[in-house]
């Protein structure tokens, strides 16, 4: 930047605003940052569908067999993960499938 | 004295029945007893392959959950992390091999058998037969009833027979396992009266 001899004028300089706000002097810089949160934002809604799929079919699972409450992290006893994966695989294998295929929005 | 012909229900254990109620009775007991100890060795098969040839988290991972180090605060986030995991430290995400997991377990009744060793596979109703390994577009032998059997898995599908059983069906080489499929069995069991 050269120096200001006192005589300076203002400039107009373009730049590009993302959707969170940031500011970039290149549009190209802009762009790959806006890419890069809508990525991330798609994977991270993407994750809240699957764990909101996971949580509500585990919770209409209840009844079927009680260890999908640990799904939501609900304990009872003194049951394990390990217990209670081995039993939501080996003891109710539709069920299981079906909600892992419901975090797609499937099932 | 002349041949007669008659016929007789056989569970998969067997056992020889005249009584088609009393053989589907014996019969169920036989597969509650034969699924509950296939559903365990299939998941523990799984679990030990993990433990063996995962990833070095996934070795972690399962190694914990077998030795009960996971608390009653971390099943939310392991079952998010095999299940859902897609974003950053939960990248980890099973989800596939569990449902390839469970399609096997709930698949036994429609008799996947692995090709990789010996198996039985019991086919519903039908007399206890064992597949032995084969390679993709040759053949694939089997013990039927006691006999040495080969039969080509085809895609058109496969007839083997013995001198009592005749099984119709289809057998493909999916994804390192063969998967069988009947179509029809007919079995009979011929004797000869005594004087």
């Amino acid at each position: 930047m050269a120096e200001n001899d006192g005589n300076g004028v203002v400039k107009k300089v373009p730049v590009w605003i993302t959707s969170d706000g940031s500011v970039f002097l290149t549009e190209d810089d802009a762009t790959r940052y806006q890419e890069s949160q809508d990525r991330g934002n798609k994977e991270a809604q993407v994750f809240r569908d699957g764990q909101k799929n996971l949580s509500t079919g585990a919770n209409n699972l209840t009844k079927v067999n009680g260890y999908y409450r640990m799904v939501n992290g609900e304990f009872f006893g003194t049951n394990n993960v390990y217990d209670a994966l081995t039993s939501l695989v080996i003891d109710t294998p539709e069920s299981t499938l079906k909600l892992i295929k419901s975090v797609d929005g499937g099932g | 004295m002349a041949i007669k012909q008659s016929t007789r229900f056989e569970t998969t254990d067997g056992t020889l029945y005249t009584s088609e109620k009393d053989a589907q009775r014996a019969q169920e007991g036989l597969n509650n007893r034969d699924r509950k100890s296939f559903r365990l060795k299939t998941w523990e098969d799984f679990v030990n392959t993990q433990l063996e040839e995962g990833s070095e988290e996934i070795q972690k991972i399962y190694g914990n959950l077998k030795r009960g180090n996971y608390g009653l605060l971390d099943s939310k986030g392991i079952f998010e992390r095999l299940w859902l995991g897609t974003i950053n430290d939960t990248r980890l995400n099973q989800r596939l091999d569990y449902e390839k997991l469970l399609t096997t377990i709930i698949g036994n009744d429609e008799t996947h058998i692995k090709a990789d060793g010996v198996y039985d596979l019991v086919i519903d109703k039908g007399a206890k037969t064992i597949m032995s390994r084969g390679k993709e577009g040759t053949s694939l032998s089997a013990i039927v009833g006691g006999d040495n059997l080969t039969l080509a898995a085809s895609p058109g599908g496969f007839t083997m027979t013995n001198s009592g059983v005749t099984i119709i069906g289809t057998a493909q080489f999916v994804e390192n396992r063969w998967s069988v499929t009947h179509k029809e069995i007919l079995y009979t069991v011929t004797w000869q009266a005594g004087e």
